[in-house]
């Protein structure tokens, strides 16, 4: 526990809380009614900024309308408060304390499920990355117009008004919102600090190998959206309620800068960086804009130019950074905090001697636009086996794994998966697949820049079932043989090093170990002898040895035929997209189908088998 | 009759301001947000010069030269910096240059609304409408501008240069080609197309420091229509200026903001790739 | 390096730290021993954003005027100061530049000008306490708030004197051209109802949002409706433009124009394109008469060339006129105020306005722009009531 204290993090996190607690104890120490009232307001938009900050900073959201969701939270509120007339005059403002929970909850929860829609539209496949941010874009875009076209619900032009909450002091408003924004920092905090939040980081850093892990990115992409959306949609009901004005400018794209111009100066990704920025440039800004009213915009605008261009992590989190050095002195060491507990070794199903097919692919087609690749591929996988395909390049050893690990491929032909059930394979998307048991190994690494090797594995264990929300696991449970991955590869003390510092030959281990790590029934393994040298190769093979025979189905594509000889029970040789011979290593070394393909002089006539 | 007129007007209108937008995004991954304040700069140069009684087409130039220089020093300034980054990032920066402009502007000129009269007047009459010539002469000069783009990427060596610039940026400077000068040269000519957009459309428009803001969402978003060609650009603008034309006649001119936006939201989700033209 | 960048990071917020505590002790006055204390009046505008076009600097020139005739003359038992503040265009500024006026810099009085949701979502905070919010604007009628008076005509004021006018000088068909906003969508009716008393119809109307660059549509269905006038009302910049394309668009020549909303500036700046277009308001600065011929020399003396004396300056400056008649005595505070100002009247410019309720009655003038587009004033219409009778 002592431990946990000291590291850096914690003591950042505490220092950052503590500034926060602070700031919000600052306006009550001060008493001055200006202070107080703008603190408290500064707070709504705080809320607003790490509501941003969860969706564009963690999740890497490209979220340009955030504004919208807290728009639609002020105008619940004030709709719900006032009458209005048909042509939008306010002829009555004000209600009861009961009108202005319900109105609040009215605002998150429709922001949340109008977040919960856009997300479903624009996060499903098909729509591109960026997509998101186009439709965020236009929807506030649209939105300011808009909002003038219902006068009878949102006042028009001149908006709702008049209807602030009454029965709150300035000083009990102030408690009111830093109680809020304190309990949805927390809830932030522990959110992204959990199991869950790397997550969220893996999804930003690559979002593809998330889905292969067995995870349903677009799912977890439309939850967060909504999140931020419902508290984002609070901010603006706790705002309206306080300052009891709406107006169309709080939907539109200004807005929505602002508030990133916030989270950008914070310090995107770390929840406190964007809460003291944005209350900080409150403070700030109201002083600045008070005394330089004409030069107030300017400086925003060459503050901003200048963080993006020179401080891209933000303002806030090098001072601290700085003042954690100062505190702790340098030469600090982050410590590990995590480690890799081996579970105890399944009981080995012994292998199948009718050996039936765990994969079953017959007349496969399949072609990259005009490029065929796969042109009838014919094979069946048998449960428990290890085969490795073997082909020059181009033979599209790469394209099976890629088509056999991704269902919504447009290919052709039958292709059956026997673990319990008979499951076609058309059109199973790639976690789903992943899920099933059925994992693969990117030829070229495929990590998270940003995450732990640690972090890695935590999260291929979870093999796509959704981690927990606010527990931190320090000891990740593993099969045993991933334990001995990391140590054959060199990754056992380095497990708290970020992926992006690792060298090529280590990057293959974790993805090996990831691979193994969810626990597969079948796992697609694409070179992962590559880069290694000859003694780390005989490593790898006596791994994939023991692989096969706790009973999971291995199949590698492999380049080396000496080292296919001498792990393989199978081998499946392909050649311009066709399977040429599939028999144990010694019968295909000797075949002289085999050599043709490889010196390039093979006959089409042949036929496949 | 007359709203097919309109509606070429307003097509051209769209190219004439998307054009400087879509060669920066096209050629360099960046997303101008501070283009319109481009624009307004250009327009105030022109108001600037024919005040101290330049004609108005040399104030137009002058208007020109200026954002073009504008263009080059935010470029070096700026832009140059953020290659290779997220397009966050750029959108942030670009917003921050044009909070910065737009100010200045208000700053040194005031923020009251002012205009600047058109050069040519008056109209003809074709096909039973009366066309004023000014409009007449910002289609043309819409029609040139695009059409000359088109024979300068297809015909030229530096058309060729672009588009491999544009298709696969590593490839070309594999092959040696300077793309850090072509994205230079792209960026200022980018300015040079909101130049010309500002100072074309300055007559026609109240001239307030936040001139032409209003359509910088609906501009960006038939960019990405787009999807980086020429000729999709072509047929977006055409989409979003039929759109905007045939709701504000049949309609209201609110339904049509509205209705350009979506258009671009369902074309972006049906085809992310943007409007292609169909190859063979 | 590390410790380098430890130094650079120290260095940064010791910066940061005076930069915020510098602007911390901004440009609170101190109170002046012996002295009566100052009447603080915020002076609410919009100097940045898409709305600074119109009042910006005739508000401020007016304002600072009125301010300097009260204590140069001793017109107020207590010396007039001012305090300038930018909404920059957002009601979400406005809310917050008018708590700052109150709480912080502790004005007795506000008087603003801008769009009608900034100067609601700043009333909030000026209503909870108690202090006067004059509007100098000219603008939609018809709200009766306690603390809230408009210090300039309401719509229905300039815009049905300036209808019946266009429909005396023979233009019977009336189009309406207005901006898509609620207030004057609401003008419509009333507006109708006036034309026909004076034996015209108004037989179409379009609104188009704000922001609007292309009117072609607007003009088409003008060009069809075939009106002898069009009634502009449209907001900034959009005015301009619209002008600019009505102007140069020979379908719609014949067709007589009223603006509503443009300032003389801005007429003035279309030119050629500008010419013959009606327009009512409270003020122009061809005005005839002693007050005004002095209200423009007082500014030029002020300001020089830059000297705005426009309807947004006079508005702001009775309005600073109106709360110095309403300081009667050195204890009369922001309470005081609000008591008098019901029955106060000015002498302005343009000659007298008297507060009724929450509106005035004003003179209003109906003009028309001359080849270059300057107004001459064509109808002079004194004491025109207010529609709006608040309790």
């Amino acid at each position: 526990m002592a431990a946990a204290l000291a590291s850096r993090r914690t003591v950042l996190a505490c220092l950052s809380a503590a500034a926060l607690v602070g700031a919000a104890m600052t306006g009550a120490l001060i008493g001055d009614a200006y202070v107080t009232m703008l603190l408290a307001q500064s707070f709504t938009y705080a809320i607003a900024a790490i509501s941003l900050d969860l969706v564009w900073g963690y999740a890497g959201i490209p979220e340009l309308g955030h504004s919208l969701w807290f728009g639609i939270g002020a105008l619940c509120v004030g709709s719900m408060t006032t009458s209005v007339s048909e042509t939008g005059g306010v002829l009555a403002a004000g209600a009861d304390a009961t009108t202005y929970i319900l109105a609040a909850a009215v605002g998150v929860v429709l922001a949340a499920a109008m977040a919960a829609i856009v997300g479903w539209y624009a996060f499903s496949r098909g729509a591109t990355h960026f997509y998101i941010a186009v439709v965020g874009l236009a929807l506030a875009a649209a939105a300011q117009p808009a909002y003038s076209q219902f006068p009878r619900y949102t006042g028009g032009e001149g908006g709702l008004f008049g209807f602030a909450y009454e029965g709150f002091s300035n000083a009990e408003w102030y408690y009111v919102s830093a109680a809020v924004l304190l309990c949805v920092t927390a809830f932030l905090i522990v959110l992204v600090r959990s199991d869950f939040g790397l997550l969220l980081r893996a999804v930003r850093d690559n979002e593809r190998r998330v889905r292969y892990l067995g995870f349903n990115v677009e799912r977890i992409k439309i939850a967060i959206y909504s999140l931020g959306a419902a508290l984002a949609g609070l901010a603006g009901a706790l705002y309206a309620a306080m300052e009891g004005a709406v107006s169309a400018p709080l939907f539109g794209t200004l807005f929505a800068t602002e508030m990133m111009v916030w989270v950008a100066v914070g310090g995107r990704g770390t929840i406190l960086g964007p809460a003291i920025g944005t209350i900080a440039l409150g403070l700030g800004g109201s002083k600045l804009s008070a005394a330089f009213p004409l030069e107030w915009s300017l400086f925003l605008g060459l503050a901003l130019v200048l963080i993006v261009v020179f401080f891209q992590a933000g303002v806030l989190p090098p001072i601290a950074r700085g003042l954690a050095r100062a505190v702790l002195g340098s030469g600090h060491k982050a410590e590990q905090n995590r480690s890799l507990v081996a579970g105890r070794e399944t009981a080995v199903p012994a292998r199948d001697a009718s050996a039936s097919a765990a994969i079953e692919i017959s007349g496969l087609f399949f072609a990259y636009g005009g490029l065929r690749v796969l042109r009838g591929v014919n094979l069946e996988i048998l449960k428990g086996e290890l085969l490795c395909i073997v082909g020059p390049n181009g033979a599209g050893k790469s394209t099976l794994i890629e088509v056999l690990t991704d269902g919504a491929r447009n290919f052709a032909g039958q292709v059956a998966f026997l673990l319990g059930d008979r499951v076609e394979h058309q059109g199973r998307q790639q976690d789903v697949i992943a899920r099933s048991g059925v994992v693969r190994k990117f030829q070229v690494p495929s990590l998270f820049p940003s995450m732990t090797v640690a972090e890695h594995i935590l999260l291929a264990t979870s093999n796509g079932r959704w981690p927990s929300v606010w527990r931190r696991t320090h000891a990740i449970g593993v099969p045993p043989v991933v334990e001995a991955i990391c140590a054959a590869s060199g990754l056992t003390g380095r497990l708290e090093e970020v992926a992006a510092d690792l060298s090529h030959g280590v990057a293959q281990g974790l993805e090996m170990a990831m691979a193994v790590a969810t626990r597969p029934r079948i796992v697609f393994m694409d070179e992962p002898t590559a880069g290694l040298s000859a003694v780390e190769r005989a490593v790898v093979g006596d791994l994939l040895r023991v692989l096969a025979k706790s009973g999971i189905t291995v199949v590698l594509v492999e380049h080396d035929l000496d080292f296919v000889e001498r792990i393989a029970d199978r081998v499946a040789v392909l050649h311009e997209g066709r399977v040429l011979e599939v028999g144990a290593p010694s019968q295909i070394a000797q075949s002289d189908v085999v050599r043709g393909a490889y010196l390039g002089s093979f006959e089409l006539e042949k036929g496949d088998h | 009759m007359g709203v097919v007129f309109d509606a070429i007007f307003s097509v051209s209108v769209f190219l004439l301001v998307s054009i400087g937008l879509f060669v920066i995004l096209g050629l360099m991954n960046i997303v101008n947000l501070a283009h319109t304040a481009f624009m307004a700069v250009a327009v105030y140069a022109e108001l600037y010069f024919t005040g101290h009684g330049w004609n108005f087409w040399l104030s137009a130039a002058a208007g020109v030269a200026v954002t073009t220089l504008l263009g080059a020093i935010v470029e070096f300034a700026i832009v140059r910096r953020l290659y290779g980054r997220h397009i966050d990032d750029t959108i942030l920066a670009t917003w921050g240059v044009s909070l910065i402009l737009v100010q200045v502007l208000a700053i040194a000129f005031g923020s009251t609304t002012t205009s600047v009269a058109p050069p040519l007047s008056g109209s003809v009459k074709f096909l039973g409408e009366l066309l004023s010539i000014y409009r007449i002469f910002i289609v043309a000069t819409v029609a040139t501008v695009v059409a000359a783009m088109a024979a300068v990427i297809r015909f030229s060596k530096a058309g060729l240069i672009v588009r491999m610039v544009m298709t696969n940026e590593p490839l070309a400077r594999g092959v040696g080609i300077n793309t850090g000068m072509v994205q230079r040269l792209t960026f200022v000519a980018g300015a040079a197309f909101a130049g010309l957009a500002g100072t074309l459309l300055g007559p026609t428009q109240g001239i307030s420091p936040s001139f032409a803001s209003s359509l910088l969402a609906s501009t960006f978003l038939i960019v990405l229509m787009s999807g980086r060609r020429l000729s999709g650009l072509l047929f977006a603008c055409v989409a979003a200026g039929l759109a905007q034309t045939l709701f504000s006649a049949y309609g209201n001119p609110v339904i049509a903001n509205v209705m350009v936006i979506c258009t671009a939201v369902v074309v972006l989700r049906l085809k992310p790739e943007g409007l292609i033209w169909p190859r063979h | 390096m590390s410790r380098h960048r430890r130094s650079r990071a120290v260095r940064l917020s010791a910066i940061c730290a005076v930069v915020l505590s510098g602007a911390w002790s901004g440009p609170d006055s101190q109170a002046r021993a012996g002295d009566v204390q100052p009447i603080k009046i915020g002076f609410m505008l919009p100097l940045s954003g898409p709305a600074a076009g119109g009042s910006a600097e005739g508000g401020q020139q007016g304002l600072r005027l009125a301010v300097d005739e009260i204590n140069s003359r001793h017109l107020a038992a207590r010396p007039f100061e001012a305090i300038i503040a930018d909404d920059a265009s957002d009601p979400r500024t406005a809310a917050e530049v008018c708590k700052r006026l109150i709480f912080q810099d502790k004005v007795d009085a506000i008087i603003s000008q801008g769009p009608t949701a900034n100067r609601m979502a700043c009333n909030q905070a000026a209503l909870k306490a108690g202090i006067p919010h004059l509007a100098a604007l000219s603008g939609p009628g018809g709200m009766c708030i306690a603390n809230l008076f408009m210090i300039g005509p309401e719509t229905s004021q300039t815009l049905h004197t300036l209808v019946r006018q266009i429909v005396k000088d023979g233009n019977t068909k009336l189009y309406y051209m207005g901006a898509d906003s609620s207030p004057i969508r609401d003008a419509l009716p009333p507006a109708m109802s006036a034309a026909e008393a004076a034996g015209g119809t108004i037989i179409g109307s379009s609104f188009s949002p704000s922001g609007t660059t292309d009117f072609s549509s607007e003009l088409a269905k003008i060009a069809a409706a075939r009106p002898d006038a069009v009634i502009m009302m449209l907001m900034g910049a959009d005015a301009v433009t619209f002008s600019r394309q009505f102007g140069g668009d020979d379908r719609v020549a014949a067709i007589k124009r009223a603006d509503f909303l443009m300032t003389e500036k801005a007429l003035h700046s279309l030119g050629r394109s500008g010419a013959n277009i009606y327009s009512a308001a409270s003020y122009y600065s061809s005005v005839p008469g002693e007050a005004g011929m002095e209200f423009k020399a007082s500014l030029t003396r002020m300001y020089g060339e830059m000297a705005a004396p426009d309807v947004w300056a006079v508005m702001a400056y009775n309005a600073v006129h109106a709360l110095a008649k309403a300081v009667t005595s050195p204890s009369s505070g922001a309470k005081e105020i609000l008591e008098a100002l019901p029955n106060i009247s000015v002498d302005g410019p343009e000659g007298r306005i008297k507060i009724s309720g929450r509106y005035i009655s004003t003179p209003v003038f109906v003009g028309k722009t001359d080849g270059v587009g300057r107004v001459q004033i064509v109808a002079t219409y004194s004491d025109v009531p207010p529609a709006a009778h608040c309790k």
